[in-house]
């Protein structure tokens, strides 16, 4: 048999949604800093009178089995789901930086021992590293955040060493050496510095990962507990109502994803903006 | 005049390969040396090894910088004479330059890195700067390298590498990415700061016409060994082993008509994995005897120069 070239299928470059991303992520996060203000109802208010009311004029996307309203709700817990997405993906920015920055400088040995370390941590599912940790260390939201970062450090240091190993290999690296500069200022002036812009598309990216996972972990009832208002808890909250009240597991959910696609599309517009090859100007 | 770095039977190997083979060169003060040889050579290789650049790569031999073997130092210690005795600049100055940083912290970086005091540093990286012709020097140190063409660059990497005042200044090249009369200017400057400072220079290139116009004096490798070692000006009337000639001969020349072919080297330059026994210069050798194919030629002394050839 010849061998066969595949046909390259481009894909489509939509610049209206690139240039969307960016102003819809900032809407998004300015939701989260200021959402708890802008509810119309208090997130908290149970009344079991208004119990299970659909999407109408009282209450804009209707209200909960107790009666509290689910836009107020929404409001609400934006802050603690993308917030505390933001501030995972930080970290284990943070924690990935550190590991690949010592495997770059320490030498062949503690290269090797660090990246078996990621390796051993990549080989366990993200998900199922994180709800083991968050359920060993007793569910609430911070044990989330500490789970999701212990489980998403090592996709960074892996990155980052790779981003390392190459800029380290560039000519102004070599030459400050020649210089005489010592390994750690040489990591912290000229290596890092002119190593980070992928990682930023990566951290941006993995926002939108962290949102699902988080809202997944708290779904599944270890992440932050009632009655705040979590993304995720409110969609467990709804499933038993799913045939007659739709909404209350709807609609957090398209939220969830709503705001995935909105960070997600964010990394992708910050990639093609940082990256000069992808760039169609 | 004393030598300020002696290299006695350097030798470099990558892994099982012999990539410089027994390599003595020496370095007097303020004297400029020119290491000629085609790519694949290990002329660049012995730069790196000199200053012991890749951790990978086995140096053997004695390397003496002053009463100091630099191929026994350790890596801390060998950090301190990089840049303050033995410094180097690269090829190409587009990348030679970090380009998140501001010139001026650069230049005064082996300074900085040395304990002296900012604004000290940033003085003497202004006047070194402006000693190196690049205009407005004080208020360029907060320029950026993209704000610099390739030829002012250069001049930015040369004061970052004189500027601690070092007593060997290795270039490798430094001027190939450079247009023709920038690379004179810089090579002119370059002249100008070694004479006034003392400093030796060793310059590696393959540009003939540049060893011609800098160089007291020449050694051409082959194949990870030095072939010949000469002044300037006996090499260039007429250079006597046969690998030097035939780099010379393969150079145009405007005394000679165009309509005339160039000479040319047959074939291709050994590579260090298959070294032939004997010269390694004989399967392309237009002198070679059946000799040249068995036994290794070893160095002689040809009054002021050095040969390793059976037939001179």
């Amino acid at each position: 048999m010849t061998a066969m070239t595949l046909p390259r299928i481009a894909l489509p470059r939509i610049p209206l949604l690139d240039r969307l991303a960016i102003p819809a992520a900032a809407l998004f996060l300015l939701i989260a800093l200021v959402g708890p203000w802008l509810a119309p109802h208090d997130p908290y208010q149970v009344d079991l009178s208004q119990a299970l009311q659909a999407p109408g004029p009282g209450h804009w996307l209707g209200t909960d089995a107790a009666g509290r309203d689910i836009l107020s709700r929404l409001l609400a817990g934006a802050r603690t789901t993308v917030l505390s997405s933001i501030v995972v993906v930080v970290f284990a920015a943070v924690v990935g930086i550190v590991v690949a920055a010592l495997a770059a400088i320490g030498g062949r040995w503690a290269d090797e021992i660090l990246m078996r370390v990621c390796d051993i941590f990549l080989s366990i599912p993200g998900m199922i590293l994180a709800l083991g940790i968050a359920a060993a260390l007793g569910p609430s939201l911070r044990s989330t955040i500490i789970a999701l970062v212990v489980a998403l450090w090592p996709p960074f240091a892996r990155l980052v060493r790779a981003v390392l190993r190459e800029t380290m290999a560039s000519t102004y690296v070599e030459s400050a050496r020649v210089m005489g500069v010592p390994a750690r200022r040489l990591m912290a002036r000229h290596v890092l510095p002119n190593s980070l812009d992928s990682l930023y598309v990566q951290a941006a990216l993995d926002v939108s990962g962290v949102i699902v996972l988080m809202s997944g972990l708290s779904f599944l009832g270890v992440g932050a507990q009632p009655p705040s208002a979590d993304w995720g808890a409110m969609v467990a909250d709804g499933r038993e109502f799913v045939t007659t009240a739709w909404w209350v597991a709807t609609v957090p959910g398209i939220a969830i994803t709503l705001t995935a696609v909105v960070f997600g599309l964010f990394g992708d517009a910050l990639r093609s903006k940082l990256d000069p090859t992808l760039g169609d100007a | 005049m004393t030598a300020v770095l002696r290299v006695e039977n350097l030798t470099v190997d990558v892994g099982n390969l012999r990539i410089v083979d027994g390599l003595d060169l020496e370095l007097r003060a303020g004297e400029r040396v020119a290491l000629v040889g085609e790519s694949g050579s290990g002329k660049s290789m012995t730069a790196r090894a000199l200053l012991r650049l890749d951790p990978s790569v086995t140096v053997g031999g004695q390397v003496w910088l002053g009463d100091r073997d630099l191929v026994t130092l350790s890596e801390k210690q060998m950090q301190r004479v990089r840049g303050t005795e033995l410094a180097m600049v690269f090829q190409d100055p587009s990348t030679a330059l970090n380009p998140l940083r501001r010139v001026g912290d650069q230049v005064a970086e082996p300074l900085r890195i040395r304990g002296v005091s900012r604004r000290d540093a940033r003085r003497r990286a202004a006047e070194m700067l402006d000693r190196l012709g690049v205009p407005r020097a004080a208020e360029r140190l907060n320029a950026y390298p993209h704000e610099f063409s390739g030829g002012m660059r250069q001049r930015v990497m040369l004061a970052a590498a004189l500027i601690t005042g070092p007593r060997v200044l290795i270039a490798d090249e430094p001027t190939t990415a450079l247009d023709v009369r920038v690379q004179e200017k810089v090579l002119a400057l370059i002249e100008q700061l070694a004479a006034e400072d003392g400093i030796a220079v060793l310059l590696i290139t393959h540009d003939l016409g540049i060893v011609a116009g800098f160089a007291d004096r020449v050694a051409v490798m082959y194949a990870g060994r030095k072939v010949e070692e000469n002044s300037v000006e006996t090499f260039f009337a007429g250079p006597s082993h046969p690998y030097g000639r035939g780099l010379l001969n393969s150079v145009p020349r405007v005394d000679r008509a165009l309509t005339e072919r160039l000479d040319t080297i047959p074939g291709t330059a050994v590579k260090p994995s298959a070294r032939p026994p004997g010269c390694s210069f004989h399967p392309r050798c237009s002198a070679a005897v059946s000799r040249c194919s068995a036994e290794a030629p070893v160095l002689v002394t040809i009054g002021s120069g050095q040969v390793a050839c059976h037939e001179v």
